[in-house]
């Protein structure tokens, strides 16, 4: 799947994936496939975010305001994460 | 289903044919009309018990099942024990069939009920629900210690537990399970402890009872960890994810990272999703509650009395 994230649409985590968010980290796996990953902090507050309630836009302003970062670096990490959990089927997007 | 238009023998128990076998779809094939019938003619039976979990075993050939009871001895249950599952084992003449290649289980087949698994030595239908297993297998041990495994680890998540790839040592009363994939040293690790109780060196199973983890010995590893009775159940106060390093060295492991190091050691071949899920589970709980760290380890014979100086 190729996942487009425009700043309005909303990234929303798969359903079916289990996961557990322990001293600031994600630990999750696919049941389906059986692989688990784990995600740093900035991946693991993106990870709760997208609920698929947030645009992408908003998620990136989020994360700049916690982690006190500029929001263009924010914004290049999030996407650049966003299409590895994609590639990985962890996430999905919806349109705007 | 007729026999006739491919000339093959008709298994006198179950409603398959014998195959001579190529093909994988062969095999699937077979599973999917694998079904031992309510008339399934046992030739005796033994119960076995692992992490205290019972599993009633009946055979067709009642060789097979004194064989059996030989090699699992260590590990019979008491036979008055109600059984939380039973196995049922049909032997098939070795072909071709039993040569696939595959090292783990697959499911290459689900019903709403079951799901049928193959392996290299053997295709079974296991109930969703746990309650039973068919099992078609050559007449190898090996073939039946893989059904089982398929079994128990499945048994086990759904009973508060896991089964993993670990080697287990007995210490000061409590367990030290060290974890890892095959060829992390495992085996030597356990080798190196003499004198202490060995709970295993390939597949330990572990429990939740009431607040407290219990590592148990399996017969899961060929002959040797079925030749004597190992301690019976242990409480857990350490483990440790076992890698190879330059020199012994303990470092801590975050919380998540340990989880997925767990995970990716369990053994539940041949689950369905929600088995795997409940599998996560297990290793959120243990991680919990028991302390994870990585242990680098050069297969140096000083390994045990390194730990205790440490009192790791």
């Amino acid at each position: 799947m190729s996942a487009s994230f425009e700043l309005t649409s909303r990234p929303i985590r798969r359903a079916g994936v289990a996961w557990r968010v322990v001293d600031g980290e994600a630990v999750m796996v696919l049941p389906a496939t059986g692989k688990v990953h784990t995600l740093n902090q900035v991946g693991t507050r993106f990870w709760q975010l997208a609920d698929g309630q947030r645009t992408f836009g908003e998620v990136i302003d989020l994360l700049a305001e916690e982690f006190d970062a500029p929001r263009e670096r924010i914004e290049q990490d999030c996407r650049e994460f966003a299409r590895e959990l994609a590639s990985r089927e962890l996430i999905s997007v919806t349109a705007a | 289903m007729g026999d006739g238009a491919h000339g093959h023998a008709r298994d006198r128990v179950l409603n398959v044919p014998m195959l001579g076998g190529e093909t994988r779809a062969a095999r699937a094939d077979l599973v999917n009309r694998l079904s031992v019938g309510p008339d399934f003619p046992a030739r005796g039976d033994l119960g076995l018990e692992i992490a205290d979990l019972h599993v009633q075993v009946a055979s067709c050939d009642a060789g097979w099942t004194r064989r059996l009871a030989r090699s699992f001895g260590a590990f019979r249950g008491a036979e008055s024990r109600q059984s939380d599952t039973v196995a049922r084992l049909c032997l098939a003449a070795p072909s071709r069939l039993w040569r696939d290649e595959s090292p783990e289980p697959r499911v290459v087949r689900s019903a709403p009920d079951a799901i049928g698994v193959e392996h290299r030595d053997m295709v079974a239908m296991l109930a969703l629900d746990g309650s039973r297993m068919d099992v078609l297998q050559p007449p190898r041990l090996l073939s039946t210690e893989n059904a089982l495994r398929v079994l128990f680890g499945l048994l086990l998540v759904r009973r508060g537990g896991l089964l993993l790839h670990a080697a287990g040592v007995v210490r000061r009363g409590a367990a030290t399970v060290l974890f890892g994939r095959s060829g992390s040293g495992k085996s030597t690790s356990a080798q190196l402890a003499r004198g202490r109780p060995i709970l295993g060196d390939d597949l330990v199973a572990l429990r939740r009872v009431g607040s407290d983890w219990l590592a148990y010995s399996t017969p899961f590893g060929g002959a040797s960890a079925r030749r004597w009775r190992r301690p019976r159940a242990v409480p857990v106060s350490r483990l440790y994810r076992l890698r190879h390093g330059p020199e012994l060295e303990a470092r801590d492991l975050p919380a998540a990272r340990a989880i997925a190091e767990l995970v990716q050691c369990a053994v539940l071949p041949a689950a369905a999703a929600s088995d795997q899920a409940l599998a996560f589970e297990r290793c959120v709980e243990i991680q919990a509650a028991v302390p994870v760290r990585e242990l680098f380890f050069p297969l140096d014979p000083r390994l045990w009395r390194w730990l205790d100086e440490r009192e790791l």
